[in-house]
């Protein structure tokens, strides 16, 4: 903490230049970060690489002009936000001075270090970062595959095909069928399709309450279950013969996941063969990481190991893979979870370039929110250190947890006020 | 305190050459990173976005360790999700978190403000709070410019409180205060300290 290290020798120097008119880039070596992946990990780790070291030439590929956040997009779904209040673009990083190229990266080359787009152009890297995301297994579902979800969309990667979903919701008659199939572990935001069901219920409660959501679901349990059967107790008569919601688990016997889709017929069918007929349905695959980490060749099966410390690949010297495309346990796939391990990443990025072994300790925090209706929010937290010894990017002894079973509806409604802020400013974080 | 922490050090020390460890091992994380941690609620250098996270950019030092401090202990603070978050950070790294906001500048919240029910909260705070929350001293507890739904949830917890339980004199008499304004003269509050910059 004490010692003046070359990182800020680095940033005296450049400022000094600055201002005897010479371009500070030139000072920094050349040094140069390509980041690939515009989602919350990517942009989070270019900007903080700038800001760690304005000397570090920082290039952001990303395929879309704009970035539609997960987080909050079951919100669009209920009918409590638009679009436009997930949309985010790339001007703020770009004051940052991060170089900002909307192309589709086509290949990468870890030996020579270059990295090829669609435009057809090729960028140079001392280092790599890659925010990759996910993408779906389509296989493990007959009948399903990226062209059948332009008419039954999975609405797990936000932006063309929330809007579609959020169409369908508004089009369906009252007293019809909404059909959420969630996919199995691991995949993005664990409670994510419990809080759309319930962003679903709330939209249907007030406009269509004869309808009814349908939960078919291959796993046995899942996220911040016991809360989510509270709130929907307490706001859509879950449990009872006119709840809103219906949520079918598996267990080893009988497994209630969707094996097929009959987008004709509008019908699903479970692996223990029970046809179900949906008005609307939301069927989510198993997911792995994102494309360009095949590319890379960074994934083992399907997701990315790294070393915790530094998120750099395991199976790549000098590429290192951020959010939910990584191995991070015992982090969860969140937006706040990859926004983290992108700082960490940035650090380490920095140090790396300036002679060090890595950023130095790490220090990690996920807060998730739910808001389970209106006035009705619900959290899961912790800290997080690294256990180098097992590996491990364990909670902080003591820390953490779930909003209490007994929280007041005056904590629950501040809850909803915080998941809010949280949004304000977590994205003014990664993008302002 | 510094005897404590001289004390701390040396035991470190020890525990080092005994145990063996590099001490890369001991370095804990730097200031920078455990903030890194506070910001996606907090906003961009504790500047909070709102609408109800609190600013934590400017926090007086010795406030920002006693809240924190508070939040972790059983029956303390009440929060909904701090408590579960400060409990992740030790007495050295609050006390790194708290000089490291307490550098930072708070931006102007612009918040809207109701200004009929600023200027009679103004009118409360003179006669009502301001001999404590007199703005700027060192002991302060920073109002100004705060977030509104934040302030509200505050005044709300304190006048909820068993005034007898309560071992501080100052703290005591506030909630004493607080519990004799209305839930209007509280907004009221709220409005003036957001709409001060």
């Amino acid at each position: 903490m004490t010692n003046f290290s070359r990182r800020d020798f680095m940033k005296v120097s450049a400022t000094a230049a600055a201002a005897a008119g010479f371009p500070a880039i030139a000072l920094g070596g050349g040094k140069k970060v390509v980041v690939v992946g515009g989602g919350t990990g990517g942009a989070t780790a270019a900007k903080y690489i700038r800001k760690l070291d304005p000397s570090v030439e920082v290039t952001l590929i990303e395929q879309n002009k704009n970035y539609f956040t997960c987080y909050m997009s079951n919100e669009v779904l209920g009918g409590d936000r638009k679009m436009d209040d997930i949309k985010h673009g790339y001007e703020g990083l770009k004051k940052h001075g991060v170089r900002v190229v909307i192309d589709t990266v086509t290949g990468i080359d870890p030996q020579a270090k270059k990295i090829t787009t669609k435009g057809g152009d090729t960028f140079t890297y001392d280092r790599a970062v890659l925010s990759p995301g996910i993408d779906f297994k389509w296989e493990g579902i007959e009948g399903y595959d990226a062209k059948v979800a332009e008419k039954i969309p999975h609405a797990w990667k936000a932006g063309p095909q929330t809007a579609l979903l959020r169409k369908q919701l508004e089009a369906m008659k009252d007293g019809g069928t909404v059909i959420i199939a969630p996919p199995t572990n691991p995949f993005r935001c664990p409670p994510g399709p419990y809080e759309r069901a319930s962003q679903i219920a709330m939209y249907l409660q007030a406009k269509k309450p004869k309808s009814k959501i349908i939960i078919l679901d291959r796993k046995p349990k899942f996220s911040k279950q016991g809360l989510f059967v509270q709130g929907w107790k307490d706001l859509y008569g879950y449990g009872t013969a006119n709840s809103l919601i219906e949520w079918h688990g598996s267990t080893k016997a009988s497994s209630n996941g969707v094996a097929e889709v009959d987008a004709a017929g509008m019908t699903v069918t479970t692996d223990s063969l029970n046809t179900v007929k949906g008005d609307v349905l939301n069927v989510i695959p198993a997911q792995k990481a994102g494309k360009v980490a095949f590319m890379a060749g960074v994934n083992e099966n399907d997701w990315c190991p790294v070393n915790k410390k530094t998120f750099e690949s395991t199976k790549q010297k000098g590429i290192h893979v951020i959010g939910d495309a990584s191995i991070a346990s015992k982090m969860p796939k969140s937006g706040y979870s990859a926004n983290s391990q992108a700082k960490v990443c940035a650090a380490a990025v920095v140090g790396m370039l300036n002679g060090k072994e890595d950023g130095g300790t790490p220090s990690y925090v996920n807060t998730c929110y739910s808001i389970v209706g209106k006035d009705y929010g619900i959290s899961v937290a912790a800290v997080y250190r690294l256990n180098e010894e097992k590996n491990l990017i364990g909670k902080v002894k003591g820390s953490g947890g779930l909003t209490p079973m007994d929280a007041s509806a005056e904590a629950r409604r501040r809850e909803v006020e915080y998941a809010y802020s949280w949004y304000n400013n977590i994205t003014a974080d990664i993008f302002g | 305190m510094e005897q404590k922490n001289k004390y701390r050090a040396i035991k470190a020390a020890l525990l080092i050459s005994c145990v063996g460890f590099a001490p890369m091992a001991l370095a804990g994380a730097s200031a920078e990173m455990l903030a890194n941690n506070c910001v996606g609620c907090h906003g961009p250098d504790g500047s909070s976005l709102g609408p109800a996270s609190p600013s934590i950019a400017g926090d007086v030092k010795s406030n920002f360790i006693d809240i924190m401090k508070s939040y972790k202990s059983e029956g303390g603070r009440f929060s909904t999700i701090m408590g579960r978050i400060a409990k992740g950070f030790d007495d050295k790294e609050i006390e790194l978190l708290a000089d490291y906001f307490a550098a930072k500048k708070e931006a102007p919240s612009n918040q809207k403000v109701d200004k009929k029910l600023a200027a009679k909260g103004a009118k409360i705070h003179k006669k009502t709070c301001k001999k404590c929350h007199a703005d700027p001293t060192e002991d302060d507890i920073m109002l100004n410019n705060q977030m509104k739904e934040y302030l509200l949830y505050a005044m709300h917890d304190f006048s909820s409180l068993d005034a007898g339980k309560i071992a501080s004199k100052d703290v005591k008499k506030m909630v004493k205060k607080l519990k004799k304004l209305s839930a209007e003269d509280r907004k009221a509050l709220a409005n003036y300290y957001a709409s001060q910059k």
